[in-house]
């Protein structure tokens, strides 16, 4: 079976080192400018530098996002920015301008060149266009089904990248300017205020008043995976470049997971283990967008009160001595002596444990660990991999 | 000089002081309710032809895979068809008439997605004009449009949303509400602000509720571009807002019309 990418949005170095500890084929990032995500603490030039250093070491790519809508001011900086990319030695940039397309072209060698999902790329023929222009890759967009998919892949030589998992526009990417007008924050420049989830009131001909919302439930593929690995698409990609280190650690594993056991025994033997484990993270109801077909009501997101930030991250392990078995933890929500918890690995199955007594960071004992970020210490009677995150049982 | 042109919806509109009209089929066209059939489109063009019209058609929906071989059998009819411009905005139409070595026919409709000069460079590389984002500000108007590949729409209400799930049906579905919510303008409020909402044929589009519009602000520029475009999407009578823009192309009464138009647009509302 053809291997498949599996690529992780790293929102900054940290998101991308779990990302790469966790199973990561690929991550991708904006950098300072001409990046959209604005309020993702983007990439400086020595992050980037650092981030591909780790990531190649492991050999995982990485893609840097250069997926604004330019205006004129948007080129100042660019040349340079672009033949820095190409000293650092990334391995492609994600565009949505045409112009940037051309200066990428122009002022970097060896460094793929892929089209943004902004552009909305739907169907084989506007492929062919891309094709001729000297581009690697398309991210598809979100309107197409696994039907379509099947098509556009036979029809085209260039890789594909479609999203699997995570937010979604409910309008066509790169046609929304909704939070242009409605927050004063350019969509296309990284501003999306995500205003098509916001409340509005539907006027209706009776002159009743609706609560109306216009976003969808988030997406998540996850029992379209080996189809879509059949299909021959090349990228599965995650969508979340402001998500948590937990989030990207644990969404990575179970899409790492679950890809290798498809690749390996050509099934999957029960859905239902990794939608478990999805449980642990998601906030958001999630559906298949266009996957299976057109969109029904129920892919729709008109209910946000079942939005519900899942409060099960714990805390993330500093570092583990394994001649004494000492954890020392960085707290993320509150826990006290007596909770179940879990630790999630890397490379090994989720280990759990009682938590029966701890120390604050002045090794006095404590009771309850209140705290964001204060470190406390504890031993467990088992090893850990470095990477290990702390979650509510 | 810039030409004026605007999209046409029934015969009377002939008649009206422009060079040429936008003419949308009842397929891939995201012009609301005034769409029309290849053998309809026949017909209006030589009824054009014969008021020396130029003839704009307008396929500018985004394409899914599914919908290709309907597009493919739509572009062959439309090859046969006597036009000037077809305006476009997915590339699988580009592809097409690049095979047929007739792109030089095709106009690019950017929506949100040409704000540049360099963006617009690219297309004049290709020698297709392009028509701007409606986003932007006067000042880089005045630096993109120093390129003569630019069209301009100066009036009409804008597109702020284009969505291929038709969400207020889905809604309604949700709701249970007995109306039919499609081929009809609804307002959408948000704390002070309105946005109209409407659904036609599967796909979902909101616009802002006021008639955008530039005029003084065109007196220096207006001849950088190549066409003018006045916006009818939800307009009925757009006679008198064209008379103001042939004022504009002649330098005339442009204080006047300026005030002239700021009242009618505020009394036209939805
Ligand atoms: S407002 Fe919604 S549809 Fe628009 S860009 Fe943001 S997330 Fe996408």
């Amino acid at each position: 079976m053809k291997k498949v990418e599996l690529l992780i949005p790293a929102g900054d170095l940290e998101r991308l080192k779990y990302a790469v500890m966790y199973g990561a084929d690929a991550v991708y990032f904006g950098g300072m400018s001409f990046s959209l995500r604005a309020k993702a603490s983007n990439f400086t030039l020595s992050d980037i530098k650092e981030g591909v250093k780790f990531a190649h070491e492991h050999n995982v790519k990485v893609y840097v996002t250069l997926n604004i809508v330019p205006h004129n001011e948007d080129f100042e900086g660019l040349k340079e920015y672009l033949i820095a990319l190409n000293e650092i030695g990334i391995d492609g940039l994600i565009i949505s301008s045409f112009a940037y397309l051309y200066f990428v072209s122009k002022y970097t060698k060896n460094i793929e060149k892929h089209i943004s999902t902004q552009c909305s790329v739907i169907n084989s023929e506007a492929i062919k266009f891309y094709e001729d222009l000297g581009v690697d890759r398309i991210v598809l967009g979100r309107e197409l089904s696994l039907e379509e998919l099947k098509v556009i892949k036979e029809k085209t030589k260039l890789k594909l990248e479609v999203f699997i998992h995570g937010g979604m526009c409910a309008g066509l990417s790169g046609r929304c300017i909704l939070s242009n007008y409605m927050a004063c924050r350019d969509a296309n420049r990284g501003g999306c205020a995500h205003s098509c989830r916001w409340n509005y009131a539907l006027k209706l001909d009776s002159g009743k008043e609706e609560n109306f919302t216009m976003g969808s439930k988030d997406l998540c593929a996850l029992r379209l995976i080996p189809e879509m690995i059949d299909i021959g698409i090349d990228s599965l990609k995650i969508e979340g470049r402001m998500k948590s280190v937990y989030y990207i650690a644990s969404i990575t594993r179970i899409y790492r997971a679950l890809i290798d056991e498809y690749l390996k025994t050509g099934k999957i033997n029960d859905f239902k283990i990794y939608e478990e484990e999805l449980r642990y993270v998601e906030s958001r109801e999630t559906a298949t967008g266009f996957l299976k077909g057109d969109v029904k009501q129920d892919e729709q997101y008109f209910d946000p009160k079942l939005e519900n930030a899942p409060k099960n991250f714990l805390g993330k392990v500093l570092d583990f001595n394994p001649k004494t078995k000492e954890v020392t933890l960085e707290q993320r929500n509150h826990f006290k002596i007596g909770d179940e918890v879990e630790f999630i690995m890397p490379h090994k199955d989720a280990v759990s444990f009682i938590i029966d007594e701890m120390k604050n960071e002045e090794g006095e004992r404590i009771e309850v660990a209140p705290h964001p970020l204060e470190v406390i210490t504890f031993t467990v009677p088992f090893m850990l991999e470095e990477g290990t995150l702390m979650r509510k049982k | 000089m810039s030409k004026l042109i605007t999209e046409y919806t029934k015969l009377e509109d002939l008649k009206l002081n422009v060079s040429g009209f936008i003419i949308n089929f009842k397929s891939f066209s995201l012009f609301p309710k005034y769409r029309f059939t290849f053998d309809e489109v026949k017909k209006i063009i030589l009824k054009m032809r014969k008021e020396k019209k130029l003839v704009f058609l307008n396929l500018d929906a985004l394409v899914r895979e599914k919908d290709l071989s309907n597009l493919k059998c739509l572009l062959d009819q439309i090859v046969t068809l006597d036009f000037d411009y077809l305006i476009f905005h997915d590339f699988a139409v580009y592809t097409y008439f690049k095979e047929k070595g007739l792109t030089d026919k095709l106009i690019y409709d950017g929506k949100t997605m040409v704000t540049s000069k360099k963006e617009l460079e690219f297309f004049a590389s290709k020698k297709l004009p392009v028509f701007l984002s409606r986003e932007l500000k006067q000042k880089e108007l005045e630096v993109i449009s120093t390129l003569d590949n630019a069209l301009l729409e100066v009036f009409g209400y804008e597109r702020i949303f284009y969505s291929k799930r038709p969400i207020l049906s889905l809604f309604k579905e949700f709701k249970n509400i007995k109306e039919s919510l499609t081929n009809k303008v609804y307002k959408l409020q948000e704390k002070d602000d309105i946005y109209l909402a409407y659904e036609e044929e599967g796909e979902y589009f909101v616009y802002l509720e006021k008639i955008k519009y530039l005029y003084k602000e065109l007196k220096d520029i207006k001849n950088n571009f190549k066409f003018l475009k006045v916006g009818r999407t939800f307009i009925e009578d757009i006679g008198f807002v064209l008379d103001k823009y042939n004022d504009l192309l002649l330098n005339e009464n442009i204080e006047e019309n300026s005030k002239l138009l700021e009242n009618y647009i505020s009394e036209v509302g939805l």
